[in-house]
């Protein structure tokens, strides 16, 4: 019996020790990211990485850093609406020209230059109204961004302010039309006569 | 020749050296915190000088230049008041901006103008009403007077300044978010008179309130060119755009809650409210 009991103290410290050192299998933890953190002490809002989309709202975001801060709020205001007028009405007209040039003289000199070139140009013209600073953030560097919105109704009040110009011109050209073929009528009527 | 054989000597001379040293400190310190307009800056003092918190939000401040007695300053910055009072009560802001940017140049140009239609007719009635509640200030250098408009109820305001350490107000570096209330604040360099730069950094808050109301309208023009040419040995690319706005709105309750300067940046600054609805 009194064998038995140094046998048995050493299994059970034996035991303790192997369960001391088993550990819980280690979870690979999933690290939040530390926010980036703006020149104002707060943290980065989401809308600056994704913008957000709700069904009745259009949203952009602008971006600017001038020379102070009232300059680059101005600057990134005027960057948010000229994408929410883009966005709104946008027209775009594209040339293609293609150069081709050959010069010289016999077959030795001769030689052909060719160029290709392609202008694009994007030009937008709207009225917006009801547009609304939802957010302003000033990063580490003094960069602000701006989050504005804009009523999806109001879009169709910008459009027609744009188009206006355009539906008095296709007027102009029907009565431009109705007068071309009252001419025609009356020159046929003469050489009737 | 001192001589400082003996101690009592030596500790006279120190003792008359810290005297003359405190002397001499003292003598470039000022007594009295003034309006100082031009060259002279206002110090630390303007925060207390132009500081309304202690008031309700029918109460203005108007600043006069230096004139040849105190009746005269308290009648001109009285106006200067009314006229405070009734820019906010209604002004047509138009604000207009031009910029253009190059892929060569960066930013060739970004410029912007603004100006405010206020009913001057008004001003006359304001000051008939006006009730003068406190002088502040050095008659040497101006003056400014704190009026109550008996017409505007006297509510609380919605908002009171926080100050650092160093005494900068809290709203200098970020825009508080007052409920209720479009919030801006405008900024302005120093001009030759104390009230020109005041007005001056009044304005442009008005301005950047009218850039981000709902109720403004913006008219905006833009292009955009993409140029690219290709030779069989050359390519190239060029970008440039430009962008023209003009927003217009009609300011209805605007209010410049406070305003401070900055002596370092030489700078003013002014934060103001409008109401929401």
């Amino acid at each position: 019996m009194r064998k038995f009991v140094p046998i048995t103290v050493i299994v059970t410290l034996t035991m303790l020790m192997v369960l001391g050192c088993a550990s819980q299998p280690v979870q690979p933890k999933a690290e939040k990211p530390a926010p980036i953190m703006g020149a104002e002490g707060q943290p980065q809002p989401d809308w600056v990485n994704q913008t957000p989309k709700l069904a009745d709202y259009h949203f952009e975001t602008g971006y600017a850093k001038l020379s102070n801060k009232a300059n680059s709020i101005k600057r990134a205001n005027a960057d948010a609406k000229e994408k929410i007028s883009q966005w709104v009405n946008t027209k775009v007209q594209s040339v293609v020209v293609n150069y081709t040039s050959d010069y010289g003289s016999g077959d030795e000199n001769r030689q052909a230059v060719e160029a290709f070139e392609s202008i694009s140009r994007q030009i937008s013209n709207t009225s917006l109204s009801g547009v609304s600073q939802e957010g302003m953030w000033v990063d580490a560097d003094g960069g602000v961004w701006v989050l504005l919105s804009m009523p999806i109704e109001n879009t169709l009040k910008a459009f027609e302010a744009a188009t206006q110009d355009f539906e008095e011109n296709e007027a102009a050209a029907f009565a431009e039309f109705k007068k071309n073929e009252a001419l025609k009528m009356l020159e046929e009527t003469l050489a009737q006569e | 020749m001192m001589n400082f054989r003996y101690p009592y000597r030596m500790f006279l001379f120190l003792s008359a050296a810290v005297i003359f040293t405190s002397i001499l400190f003292s003598g470039c310190m000022t007594a009295e915190g003034g309006l100082e307009t031009g060259a002279n800056k206002p110090q630390g003092e303007s925060r207390l000088l132009w500081d309304l918190d202690a008031y309700p939000a029918n109460v203005y401040m108007g600043v006069s230049a230096p004139y040849y007695d105190v009746d005269t300053m308290v009648e001109k910055a009285l106006y200067r008041c009314s006229r405070n009072i009734a820019i906010g009560k209604q002004a047509a802001v138009s604000s207009s901006l031009v910029s253009e940017s190059s892929s060569s140049q960066g930013l060739i140009s970004f410029a912007s103008e603004a100006e405010a239609l206020y009913l001057e007719d008004e001003i006359e009635s304001i000051l008939s009403r006006l009730e003068l509640l406190e002088v502040r200030g050095n008659s040497r250098t101006g003056i400014i007077v704190i009026a109550a408009d008996p017409a505007v109820p006297a509510d609380p305001r919605p908002y009171t300044q926080d100050f650092g350490e160093d005494g900068r107000p809290t709203w200098v570096d970020r825009i508080p978010d007052i409920p209720g209330y479009i919030t801006a604040v405008g900024e302005s360099l120093e001009y030759q008179f104390l009230r020109d730069s005041m007005e001056a950094a009044d304005f442009t808050a008005a301005e950047a309130i009218v850039n981000k109301s709902p109720r403004a309208v913006t008219k905006a023009r833009s292009y955009a060119v993409n140029t690219t040419l290709e030779t069989d040995n050359t390519h190239f690319e060029h970008f440039q755009e430009g962008i023209l706005q003009v927003a217009e709105g009609t300011l209805e309750g605007f209010y410049v809650l406070a305003r401070w300067y900055d002596p370092d940046e030489n700078h003013f600054y002014s934060l103001a409210i409008v109401p929401e609805d």
